[in-house]
């Protein structure tokens, strides 16, 4: 969290961060509008650390987090001059909280089914629109200020001082808040997000339900901001909502390091004290942060809490490297990994085989699958072998659900697959897939992306894994030590902690097999697997895929390495043109004319594979 | 019906501006997936330079047009060099910072101009066309709305025939479609970026022309422009030129409507309450471009 690795490093460098906010009125000022100037700069901090979770976290486009800020802070105001009992801080930040997490709501139920960037545009036109109707509307005072000093009932209690130390106390509630959400299984959930819709679906995330969910929760810092700075103002106008704030706390963002903890609080309160700081020269506010986004934008996109740490690691390395095995084993407990790749059904031995039964696809005027029948049982590796167009990946991409069928079924016992909406709840159903371009969280260690497959083993409540209920944390613990034994089947466990997007590129296809073992499926579909392997890491393949097989799984293998599928395959099926053209042991298939002849010219069947005519070990690739 | 339907003429002048900015951001993303948040500014930049040349400077129509058309386009070059294509190349958790970017240029955009016209007074551009116009039966046509709306006409037919015809325009509907397989045929990518970020500019120049006499030389429209071009697109369906025109007239004669019936206070309202509407009933707007998904 605070670029320390022991906890009491961390515990220090809290207290140091949080005295620093205490003991800033000495060096801005004490007087009353002073502290009202730190006051308003925490109060863009706290929505910092809302838009954070959005942006930072889930990597969602929010462009207008003052539209929530503006409507929460209205509504306080609001019942305020209406009610005396509306009137303390707490009913005050209770108020703009259930607006803000109301309005947040209803944006993004209709914004997010849409996808890409309407989340962000609505919520920016938003934030125009609100002071706009303020300043019209008499309820919310129209041009004039709406002011809590008019009220003879309203008295400000906590005051001065101690105010300032309310609102630095919520700035660290919320960042611990922000904490539970990242390290939660929700907060992985939101980083499979970040890094790709298909990932995620494919370890059966939901795209829309996690990013409603990231934005939901970001409402809640941001809507106590809009209580805590009315209460605090003691009035809200129409000019002090502007769209312009979304823009700074925006720039602050960014400039501090979206995704860290610490890095937006820094961020947003240099922004806010250089707004607060630099007022007279209020016409090149915009040049000055126009330009800042820009620039942090193109040159320094990790913020400042990315460059410290770059800076860190270079001098010194022992404080950023990560913690050892021993360490993390005796961490997760080592008792549990002994249940580790485990079918997700593994009292059903009987269970049914993946039924393919006719299936068709047309794209345009081209029949990509015509009429193909296949049965993948579990315990056995089925390979999908045939020339490029041929409808291997469209069959592969039917059976997950990406493709809608336009004739047949696919189903597994009396479940039909092609009848489900879309991805996800095939792969909830348990069928794990790769991708043929890796699809992984480069951001994230080669461990942290199989833990986040890991998670869907995980039961517990997903409400309860924000507040790291001992359950969660028993979930965690397992989920972490499976992640390990998945990663220690395909050779990688001293590539744990090497960020996914540096590995290289074979690598990170023995990595995805890794997560979607990681998932306990009953099936898994490898999309062109062999393709850039090493000839060691393709004997590692070659063992993963039988292991896979020996603990249950039914696997489906496409590939063009036709000596590599055949080494491991008990059943091949060949594909011509959308249409099944052979089927049969390799032995066999590789002997029929009809295949030979469809093949032959494209790809000679009996080349030797670099991979079995390789030396059999490759230093570094045993486990 | 004579407010009817001045309000409509009125609506089909200003959605044609939506229409416009809706259009730039189609060309813009088409060619390179990046949603240019300054095109609303580069708009107001074309108003603002109307103001320079045709109010400070005082030259004649033709040449105004030709300097704000060459200025607003170097500006939406820069823009592509400078500010978007260092994201071209970057992927995965990074690519929101094109978005960033762009609106921090817009705020730059913005800030600039307001330095440098700010202490203006805010007053209408002369136009060649009178204020004036002629009646049918008792709704009055102004001129300059009819320019306004011709105008729009004119580039949505030039732009039809552009992709549909020339060998560039299909060359950047091909690099919409397919990156990779493009540059495979020889299509260069960035050149096809700096091709439509150009275009993009050349039609917030026109719009901004065009619309100066109508809207006056404020500093502060951009943002605004830059939204309601949005909506245009999310009411109209994302990703077609005919989404943006049809999006930009509704939300264009529905605010004129609005203004006209039920009162002008609350005119911003108009869009978010229609977009919503369109996001509830049917998401992907009006008309449906579809995209297919590719893993």
């Amino acid at each position: 969290m605070l670029l320390c690795k022991t906890r009491t490093g961390r515990l220090i460098t809290t207290v140091i961060w949080i005295g620093i906010g205490l003991a800033l009125p000495l060096v801005y000022g004490t007087a009353v509008q002073k502290l009202g100037e730190l006051d308003y700069v925490l109060s863009l901090v706290m929505v910092g650390v809302g838009l954070n979770i959005v942006l930072g976290f889930a990597g969602q486009i929010f462009l207008g987090p003052s539209a929530l800020f503006a409507a929460g802070g209205y509504a306080s105001a609001v019942a305020a001059t209406h009610y005396t009992s509306m009137q303390s801080i707490y009913a005050m930040c209770a108020i703009s909280v259930v607006v803000s997490v109301v309005l947040a709501a209803v944006i993004a139920a209709l914004t997010l089914r849409v996808g890409g960037f309407y989340l962000g545009m609505v919520t920016l036109f938003i934030a125009l629109v609100i002071p706009v109707v303020a300043g019209q509307w008499s309820l919310t005072g129209g041009q004039s200020r709406l002011s809590l000093l008019t009220i003879l009932t309203f008295t400000q209690k906590p005051s001065g001082y101690a105010l300032y130390v309310v609102g630095v106390g919520i700035v660290v509630v919320l960042a611990g808040f922000a904490w539970a959400v990242r390290s939660s299984r929700l907060g992985r959930r939101f980083g499979s997000i970040m890094a790709g819709e298909d990932l995620a679906t494919s370890i059966g995330v939901a795209p829309y339900w996690t990013k409603l969910a990231s934005f939901l929760l970001a409402a809640i810092p941001i809507g106590i901001a809009g209580g805590y700075y009315v209460y605090s103002q003691q009035f809200i106008s129409p000019d002090s909502v502007t769209v312009q704030t979304s823009i700074y706390i925006l720039a602050g963002l960014v400039v501090g390091g979206a995704g860290t903890i610490l890095g937006p609080i820094i961020g947003v309160a240099l922004i806010g004290l250089a707004i607060e700081l630099l007022n007279r020269f209020n016409q090149y506010e915009g040049l000055v942060y126009g330009a800042v986004l820009v620039l942090v934008a193109i040159l320094m996109p990790t913020g400042i809490m990315g460059v410290l740490r770059d800076a860190l690691a270079r001098f010194r390395p022992s404080a950023m490297a990560p913690p050892s095995l021993e360490d993390l084993a005796a961490r997760t407990g080592g008792a549990d990994a002994a249940e580790s790749v485990v079918p997700l059904a593994p009292a059903e031995t009987e269970t049914p085989p993946l039924v393919v039964t006719g299936a068709r696809r047309r794209f345009g005027g081209v029949m990509a699958v015509d009429g193909v029948d296949l049965v993948v049982e579990r315990g056995k590796v089925h390979a999908l072998v045939g020339p490029n167009g041929s409808g291997k990946t469209t069959l592969l991409n039917l059976i997950t659900g990406y493709y809608s069928l336009d004739g047949g079924s696919i189903a597994v016992g009396d479940k039909r697959l092609d009848t489900l909406k879309g991805t996800v709840p095939v792969a909830r159903l348990g069928i794990a897939r790769t991708f043929q371009t890796p699809k992984l969280n480069e951001f994230e260690t080669a461990l942290g992306n199989v833990f986040a497959g890991a998670d869907r083993t995980s039961l517990g409540p997903l409400l309860g894994t924000l507040f790291h209920t001992p359950r969660a944390r028993r979930d965690d613990r397992k989920a972490m030590a499976a992640s390990f034994v998945a990663l220690s089947d395909v050779g990688l466990v001293t590539n744990a902690f090497d960020m996914a997007g540096l590995i290289p590129h074979g690598t990170q296809r023995l990595l995805e097999i890794a997560r979607a073992m990681a998932v306990r499926p009953m099936f898994v579909l490898l999309d062109e697997p062999a393709a850039g392997l090493s000839p060691g890491e393709a004997e590692v393949f070659k063992d993963a895929v039988r292991m896979m097989a020996g603990a249950g799984l039914g696997v489906l293998i496409v590939e063009h390495n036709l000596p590599i599928v055949f080494d491991v395959a008990d059943e091949v099926t060949v594909l011509d043109e959308g249409q099944v053209i052979a089927r049969g042991t390799p032995a066999e298939v590789s002997r029929d004319p009809v295949v030979v002849r469809v093949y032959i010219g494209r790809q000679r069947l009996n080349r030797p594979s670099t991979g079995t005519s390789a030396p059999a070990t490759v230093a570094g690739e045993s486990p | 019906m004579t407010l009817f339907w001045t309000a409509v003429v009125a609506g089909l002048a200003i959605g044609s501006i939506y229409g416009l900015v809706g259009i730039g951001y189609t060309v813009v993303f088409n060619a390179t997936r990046v949603f240019n948040l300054a095109q609303g500014d580069l708009v107001m930049v074309g108003v603002m330079g109307s103001y320079l040349t045709l109010v400070v400077w005082k030259l004649p129509e033709l040449a105004a047009l030709v300097i704000v058309l060459a200025g607003v386009a170097a500006i939406a070059a820069a823009e592509e060099r400078f500010v978007v294509r260092p994201f071209l190349k970057k992927s995965g958790a990074a690519s929101f910072g094109w978005f960033i970017a762009t609106l921090g240029f817009s705020a730059v955009l913005e800030a600039v101009v307001a330095i440098l016209f700010g202490h203006r007074p805010i007053v209408a551009i002369p136009s060649p066309f009178s204020l004036q116009g002629f009646h049918v039966g008792s709704v009055q046509l102004g001129y300059r709305q009819l320019l306004v709306i011709g105008t729009f006409i004119v580039v949505i037919v030039v732009l039809d025939l552009f992709y549909a015809k020339s060998w560039l325009g299909q060359a950047m509907r091909g690099t919409a479609e397919d990156r990779e397989a493009a540059s495979l045929r020889g299509i260069n990518p960035v050149s096809m970026s700096r091709t439509a970020f150009i275009m993009a500019g050349l039609l917030a120049a026109i719009a901004g022309f065009v619309i100066a006499p109508i809207t006056f030389s404020d500093p502060n429209i951009g943002l605004s422009f830059t939204l309601k071009g949005f909506l245009a697109l999310a009411i109209g369906g994302f990703g077609s030129i005919r989404g943006a025109v049809v999006g930009g007239i509704t939300l264009g004669v529905c605010e004129q409507l609005f203004d006209a019936y039920v009162s002008s206070n609350y005119e911003i309202l108009v869009g978010l309450i229609l977009v919503l509407l369109v996001l509830t009933i049917r998401p992907e707007g009006l008309f449906r471009s579809t995209v297919a998904r590719t893993v």
